[in-house]
C-alpha cells in the first residue's frame, strides 16, 4: 500500500506541474511532491529494516532489503537534486535556453523518471521489471532531449536506440526464463514473479537458464553502462540537464544494476556454477579498463564524469562476481557510496558549467577562488570518487578488493587496484587545472549560481565525509541482509 | 496449422521485403502488414488454445502496431515531407543476401534450443529470432533515423513472436506493459525524427557524429 502511494505521489506531481501556470506555484508543488515522495520511501525502507521484506496481498509489490538499499539511493538523490533543479532551472530559464514550456515538460517527466525508479526497485514480477526500465528509458529520454539542440538531440537518439535494442535482447532472456520456469510449475501469472523465482529449491533447465541469463546481462548491462554497450552513457550524461546526469548516474544506473543483480541471483540458484561470476568480472573489469584512456583524453568534464561512472559500474560488476558475503557487502556500499558522491559532483559540475558557459575543461580555472564553495566540494567529491581516504568510496573500494584477494582472485584484484590508481591520477591532473588554473584572458566575476544550487550540495557532502568514518548500525544491518539475498538466501 | 504456416510465410516474406525497398512510405506499409499478420497469428493461437489473454493482446496487436504506429510515423513522414528515400551502408542486393543468412542462422541456433512449449516453437521460433536479426541488421546499417526506430520496431514484432510461440504470450500485465512501452517508443521516435529534421534539414544521421570519445 505505502509502495503504491509511493509510485502515485511522483506521478501526480507530475501532472500537475504541467497545469501550474505560475512559475513559483508550481516550484512549490514540485517541492512537496519530491519531499513527500522521499520521506515515504524512508519510512518504506524503515519498515523493511525493522521486520524484514514486504510482500502486498496480491502479490504485485515486493520489496526487500535489497530493493530498500536502491530506494534509499533514489530518496536520498533524488531530493538533493530536486532542491537544486530550481536553481539550475531558474538560471536556465533567465539565461534564455529553456523556454517556458519546456520548463513544465522538464518537471513533468522529472518525477515521472523518479515514479518509474520506484517501480523498479519495488515490483515483484520480473517482467515487470524488465517493463519498468525500459519506461525509464523512455522518461528519461525525454529529459536528456529537453534543450533540443542538435547535440542532445543526438544523444538522445543514441541513448534510445542502443538503450531499446540492448533491452530488446534482455527481452528474449525474460522470455526463455518464462519458458523454462512454465515448463516447471505450470502456467499461471505467478511465475515470473522474484518470490517464487528466488526460491532456491526451484531446479529450472540449466542451459535455458544460461542462455536467457546471457541475454540478460548483455540488455541490462547496456543500461548499466557496462564496456563494450556503454556508448550511449557518456552522450546522454553530458547532454542531459545537471540535474538529470545527476539522476542518471547516481540512480538510474543502480536500478538497472537492480534488474541485473536479481536475474543473476535467479540464475545462480540453478547453475550453482561459475559463469554467472564470470561474466560479472568480466564486463565489469573491461569497463574499467575502457574508462581510463578516456578519462585521461577527455576535454569535457561532465563526460569525464561519465567515463568515471562507467569505472564505478565496473567496480560494482566485478565486486558482484568475486561474492562472497564481504564482496557482496562491498558492492552495495560501493553502489550507495558511488550515488552519494557521483550525483555531487554532476551538481556541481551543473554550478561550474552554468558559471562558465562552457564544458570545456580548459576554459575552466581558478574554481577555488571563483566560486569557492563549489570549488571546495567539487575537489571534495573528486578526492572521494577516486578512492582516497579518509572519505566514503574509499571504504568501500578497500573492501571489495579485501574481498578480492580473500576469494582468490589475487591477479584479477591487482589489475583492479593499477586502474584504478590509473583514473585516480588522470583525474586529479584534469581538476587540479579546473581548481588552480591560471586566468586565461576572460574574466569572470566572482560568485556562486543562486543560494538554491549550493545548499543542496550539502546533503550529499555529509554522505560523502560521515560514511568514510562511520556508518549507523540500521543502515550496515541493511547492507548486511541485503548482501544475504545476493548470496542466495531468499527471503530475509 | 495450415493458415499459421500461409501467414507466417508472408511474414518471413515481408521481415525481408524491408531489406529491398527503396522508398520510406513503403517501409511503413510493410510493417503495418506484418504486424497485422502477427495480430492475425495471436489470433489463430489464441482460438487454439482457448487463452482469452491472446485474443485481447491480438486486437491491441491490430489496433496499435498495425493502425496506431504506422499512422504515427506516416503522419511524421508527411510533417517533415514525403518521398525520403532510405539510405543505407549496405547495397540492395547484399542486405537480401544476408537478411537470408540472418533467417538460416535463426534455423541453426534454434534447432538444438530445448523449448518444450507446445509444437508451435519448432516451426515458428527460428523466424522470430530471424526477425529479431534482421531488425537489429536494419538498425545498424539505415542511416536514416525513422528507418533505424523502424528496425527497432521489427525487433519488438520478432520478441513478440518469440513469446507467442514459445510461452502462448507472457503474464497478461507484462504484455500490457510491454505493448505500452513500444508505444511511447514510437512516439518518441516520431517526435525526435522532427526534430532532428529541423535542426539539421536531413534526418540523415550523418549528423549524429558530433559527440565523440
Amino acid at each position: 500500500m505505502i509502495a503504491f502511494l509511493a509510485i502515485i505521489i511522483p506521478t501526480c506531481t507530475g501532472f500537475f506541474a504541467v497545469f501550474i501556470r505560475q512559475t513559483r506555484l508550481r516550484e512549490m508543488c514540485h517541492l512537496t511532491g519530491s519531499v513527500l515522495t522521499s520521506l515515504i520511501i524512508l519510512v518504506l525502507v524503515g519498515e523493511v529494516a525493522k521486520s524484514g521484506s514486504l510482500t502486498s496481498k496480491n502479490q504485485f509489490f515486493h520489496i526487500d532489503a535489497l530493493s530498500a538499499v536502491i530506494l534509499i539511493i533514489i530518496a536520498l538523490v533524488s531530493l538533493t537534486t530536486s532542491l537544486h533543479s530550481i536553481g539550475y532551472i531558474r538560471h536556465e530559464q533567465q539565461e534564455g535556453l529553456l523556454q517556458d514550456r519546456q520548463v513544465k515538460q522538464y518537471y513533468m517527466f522529472y518525477h515521472w523518471f523518479i515514479a518509474t525508479m520506484i517501480f523498479v526497485a519495488v515490483v515483484n514480477n520480473m517482467g515487470l521489471l524488465w517493463v519498468g526500465i525500459e519506461a525509464t528509458t523512455i522518461v528519461s529520454a525525454f529529459l536528456v532531449a529537453i534543450y533540443r539542440k542538435g547535440e542532445a538531440l543526438e544523444a538522445t537518439w543514441k541513448y534510445l536506440m542502443i538503450c531499446s535494442a540492448g533491452i530488446a535482447f534482455a527481452l528474449l532472456g525474460v522470455i526463455i526464463l518464462y519458458a523454462s520456469s512454465m515448463a516447471k510449475l505450470g502456467a499461471n501469472n505467478q511465475v515470473l514473479n522474484w518470490t517464487v523465482l528466488s526460491n532456491s529449491h526451484l531446479l529450472l533447465q540449466p542451459d535455458l537458464v544460461v542462455l536467457s541469463f546471457v541475454f540478460i546481462m548483455v540488455g541490462f548491462g547496456t543500461k548499466v553502462g557496462l564496456a563494450p554497450m556503454h556508448f550511449w552513457l557518456p552522450d546522454a550524461h553530458s547532454q542531459a540537464p545537471s540535474p538529470v546526469s545527476a539522476l542518471l548516474s547516481g540512480v538510474l544506473l543502480n536500478c538497472a544494476m537492480l534488474g541485473l543483480m536479481r536475474f543473476g541471483i535467479v540464475a545462480e540458484n540453478t547453475l550453482h556454477g561459475q559463469i554467472i561470476h564470470h561474466l560479472f568480472i568480466g564486463f565489469g573489469l573491461l569497463s574499467v579498463i575502457v574508462a581510463f584512456p578516456f578519462i585521461l583524453i577527455q576535454q569535457d568534464f561532465k563526460r569525464m564524469l561519465a567515463f568515471s561512472t562507467v569505472e564505478h559500474m565496473g567496480i560494482i560488476a566485478v565486486a558482484l562476481g568475486i561474492g562472497g558475503p564481504l564482496g557482496y557487502a562491498a558492492a552495495l556500499l560501493q553502489m550507495f557510496n558511488h550515488s552519494m558522491s557521483k550525483s555531487m559532483l554532476f551538481l556541481t559540475a551543473g554550478n561550474v558549467n552554468q558559471k562558465y558557459k562552457s564544458k570545456q575543461m580548459p576554459r575552466v580555472f581558478a574554481l577555488l577562488r571563483i566560486m569557492p564553495f563549489t570549488g571546495v566540494v567539487f575537489l571534495i567529491g573528486t578526492l572521494a570518487i577516486t578512492g582516497v581516504p579518509p572519505f566514503n568510496i574509499f571504504t568501500s573500494e578497500f573492501s571489495i578488493f579485501v574481498a578480492g584477494f580473500r576469494q582468490g582472485h589475487a591477479v584479477l584484484t591487482s589489475v583492479l587496484i593499477l586502474f584504478v590508481a590509473f583514473i585516480f591520477a588522470a583525474m586529479m591532473f584534469h581538476v587540479m587545472k579546473m581548481l588552480f588554473g591560471a586566468e586565461a584572458g576572460e574574466r569572470i566575476t566572482p560568485g556562486e549560481v543562486s543560494r538554491w544550487s549550493v545548499v543542496p550540495l550539502v546533503l550529499p557532502l555529509i554522505f560523502v565525509i560521515a560514511f568514510g568514518v562511520y556508518m549507523p548500525t540500521l543502515f550496515t544491518q541493511l547492507v548486511h541482509h541485503a548482501s544475504i539475498i545476493l548470496a542466495g538466501g531468499g527471503h530475509v | 496449422m495450415i493458415l499459421l504456416q500461409a501467414l507466417s510465410i508472408v511474414l518471413i516474406l515481408s521481415t525481408l521485403g524491408l531489406l529491398w525497398i527503396k522508398r520510406i512510405i513503403t517501409a511503413i506499409k510493410i510493417l503495418s502488414a506484418q504486424s497485422l499478420i502477427l495480430g492475425l497469428m495471436a489470433f489463430l493461437i489464441a482460438w487454439q488454445t482457448h487463452t482469452v489473454d491472446l485474443y485481447v493482446m491480438a486486437a491491441l496487436t491490430i489496433l496499435m502496431k498495425a493502425i496506431g504506429i504506422p499512422w504515427t510515423l506516416s503522419y511524421t513522414m508527411h510533417k517533415i515531407g514525403v518521398a525520403r528515400e532510405t539510405e543505407k551502408l549496405v547495397g540492395r542486393e547484399i542486405s537480401l543476401l544476408i537478411g537470408g543468412g540472418l533467417l538460416t542462422l535463426g534455423y541453426i541456433v534454434t534447432a538444438r534450443l530445448p523449448i518444450a512449449a507446445g509444437g508451435l516453437s519448432r516451426e515458428y521460433l527460428p523466424i522470430s529470432i530471424a526477425m529479431l536479426m534482421i531488425g537489429l541488421f536494419i538498425m545498424t546499417t539505415h542511416q536514416k533515423a525513422i528507418m533505424q526506430g523502424i528496425g527497432l520496431i521489427v525487433m519488438e514484432n520478432g520478441l513478440f513472436l518469440v513469446a507467442l510461440v514459445t510461452t502462448y504470450g507472457m503474464p497478461f500485465l507484462v504484455d500490457i506493459g510491454v505493448f505500452l512501452d513500444v508505444f511511447v517508443v514510437v512516439i518518441l521516435i516520431s517526435m525526435l525524427t522532427y526534430r532532428i529534421d529541423k535542426t539539421f534539414q536531413s534526418t540523415h544521421t550523418e549528423n549524429l557524429r558530433r559527440l565523440r570519445g
